[in-house]
């Protein structure tokens, strides 16, 4: 079954001056029951846009979506009430305690005291429950708005960022609690910059850059395409890294675990052997790795080196 | 959610939310304090007129303008704020739909306006109810006039409080929605716009008294409910040697208000949907 169904969805925010700014252009998707979704690309390339037109904030300006099937307003509503989700910041009323805001959320979604207090469990919030919202610390906030995703039982979970803000602890935490909603069946549509996270929870992915759609599809497939040199040296690794760097069809070269990771285009190992001994550099590691998400997204979207390791 | 399960979540959302915010509560406290200084020196000095039923003149009359205009302002306090914080956008992600969200906000306006007029009418009541003597009382204590100048008070808070409503969705800033209020049933409808139409529009003059905060006026008096209390006001105002004023009607300055609740609602519906939150 098709849970989230795009057909040329566009939005263009309007400016007094100008054509206004295309944020998502004509991006077609598909998320199917029991997927965990990854929705990636740059800052500024329509994610949170995009999300915000599924979930009614944000009126689209071209192309149409379905959720659930349904598309009509009515159609749409009913869909609604059978997602979780959160977007961006999590905001909730700065004067209620945390109890109070699930209490807000609940009587929407038709939900009892019961629902809360197991939400409140599974995020680790019991203890705080009844702590104000603006006295709550931003990994707080983002149990909360995890918690409020869950009330009711949602079949879709849309999740924008949900680990933004938080220490490796913290993430490490939300990443099990995707993984269990997984686990339950649940299809999960997740925005994230952590693509070591996405990877390794996610079974498919899209990748927008400027609002379009680039690349769609499993995370297997998305990986097992180009090719990654792995190439080790017992002398100094940055003048190993430039030296690689400057070897024909190489990009995006970067350290990790003591090795230089870059991806080749058409030369192979041997010639890439050769270019370092002439450059008096002899590789004392050198072998062809599959690359990860990280790579396959660097390579799609031509994001600078990095990406996706800061938060 | 639909029909009444969506009404009833979306009032006892908005009233659970409005309970808890203590802006609320010092706004209504503040009203109530004012009222009942109000009203203590004649209470406590036995005065002649502090009596029932003589006593609805003054309830439904000169205070009933600070009623409306404090419970405008708390309104916009209370609502405002949901565009600062983000909520809104929270609750319809959430689960609300655009539209829920909206009407669950045009709920909460008669809420506000039930909470303020309920402490404007119920602490001098409670008070002359003390000094009324009951067995001396020569006409009904609550005359049906007094339903009715109820209906119209509240009626006027609609239609004053649908602006405020109109410029909190439409300005989402509770200082600017509030500064623009207030300069729109001050300045400009009780200055500006009638020295222009008298410049202008002279022969236009007489629409002016239908504005949203001057139509609201003659619903404030309970006079022109109530025909013994107008002739009870005519007298004294003839016994001070002025000309009393005639009775105004005020079934069309009611329809008015009606109108521009109704009007008033329904461009903040279309400005609201077309908007993103």
């Amino acid at each position: 079954m098709t849970i989230i169904e795009t057909e040329g969805l566009s939005k263009r925010y309007t400016a007094l001056r100008g054509a206004g700014t295309l944020a998502v252009d004509g991006l077609s998707v598909r998320v199917e029951a029991g997927q965990v979704y990854g929705f990636l690309g740059p800052n500024g390339s329509g994610k949170t846009t995009t999300i915000g037109m599924l979930l009614g904030i944000i009126n689209p300006t071209g192309g149409s979506f379905r959720l659930f099937g349904g598309e009509t307003p009515s159609e749409l509503h009913a869909a609604r009430q059978r997602i979780g989700a959160t977007l961006e910041y999590p905001n909730f009323y700065p004067y209620l305690n945390c109890r109070d805001n699930l209490r807000v959320v609940a009587r929407v979604k038709g939900s009892d005291e019961a629902d809360i207090a197991e939400v409140l469990e599974i995020v680790g919030l019991t203890s705080r429950r009844k702590t104000k919202f603006k006295a709550c610390s931003l990994g707080m906030k983002q149990r909360l708005a995890l918690a409020a995703t869950m009330i009711g039982d949602p079949e879709l979970i849309i999740l924008d960022e949900p680990a933004n803000g938080l220490d490796p602890a913290g993430q490490r935490e939300i990443r099990d609690i995707i993984r269990e909603l997984a686990r339950r069946g649940k299809t999960i549509f997740l925005s994230s910059h952590m693509l070591h996270e996405v990877e390794r929870t996610c079974t498919h992915v899209a990748i927008i850059e400027t609002g379009r759609l680039v690349r769609e599809g499993s995370v297997d497939d998305l990986t097992s395409a180009g090719t990654v040199a792995a190439v080790g040296s017992d002398g100094d690794i940055e003048v190993l890294r430039r030296a690689v760097s400057e070897f024909d069809g190489a990009s995006h070269a970067r350290v990790e675990d003591g090795r230089v990771l870059v991806r080749i285009g058409g030369g192979g190992l041997s010639e890439l052997n050769r270019f370092l001994a002439g450059r008096g550099i002899y590789a004392s590691h050198l072998s062809l790795e599959r690359p990860s998400l990280e790579d396959a997204f660097m390579e799609i979207t031509g994001a600078p080196e990095g990406f996706g390791e800061i938060q | 959610m639909k029909g009444a399960r969506a009404f009833g979540v979306l009032l006892r959302n908005e009233w659970f939310k409005a309970r808890k915010r203590v802006a609320f509560w010092i706004a209504l406290g503040f009203y109530a304090f004012f009222t009942l200084m109000n009203y203590a020196q004649p209470f406590l000095e036995g005065s002649e007129g502090f009596r029932l039923p003589d006593m609805w003149a003054s309830v439904f009359g000169d205070e009933s303008p600070t009623v409306v205009i404090f419970a405008s302002l708390t309104f916009v306090l209370l609502s405002a704020t949901e565009f600062g914080w983000r909520t809104a956008r929270q609750n319809v992600i959430d689960g609300l739909s655009k539209s829920q969200w909206f009407w669950g906000k045009a709920l909460l306006l008669p809420m506000v306006g039930l909470a303020f007029i309920g402490v404007h009418v119920l602490i001098p009541t409670v008070l002359v109810l003390i000094r009324t003597d009951f067995a001396a009382a020569e006409a009904p204590l609550v005359p049906l006039s007094v339903l009715q100048a109820g209906a119209g008070l509240g009626m006027a808070f609609l239609s004053v409080g649908a602006l405020a409503f109109l410029l909190t969705l439409v300005i989402r800033k509770t200082g600017a929605a509030l500064a623009v209020w207030f300069l729109w049933v001050g300045p400009i409808e009780s200055g500006m716009l009638p020295a222009l139409v008298s410049r202008f529009l002279p022969d236009y003059r007489a629409w002016l008294d239908y504005l949203p905060f001057t139509n609201a006026f003659p619903l404030f008096e309970f006079r022109n409910y109530d025909a013994a209390a107008h002739e009870r006001y005519a007298a004294a105002v003839e016994a001070a040697g002025r000309t009393p004023p005639a009775p105004v009607d005020p079934t069309w300055h009611m329809v008015t208000a009606a109108a521009w609740t109704a009007l008033l609602v329904g461009i903040a519906y279309i400005s609201f949907r077309r908007r993103d939150l």
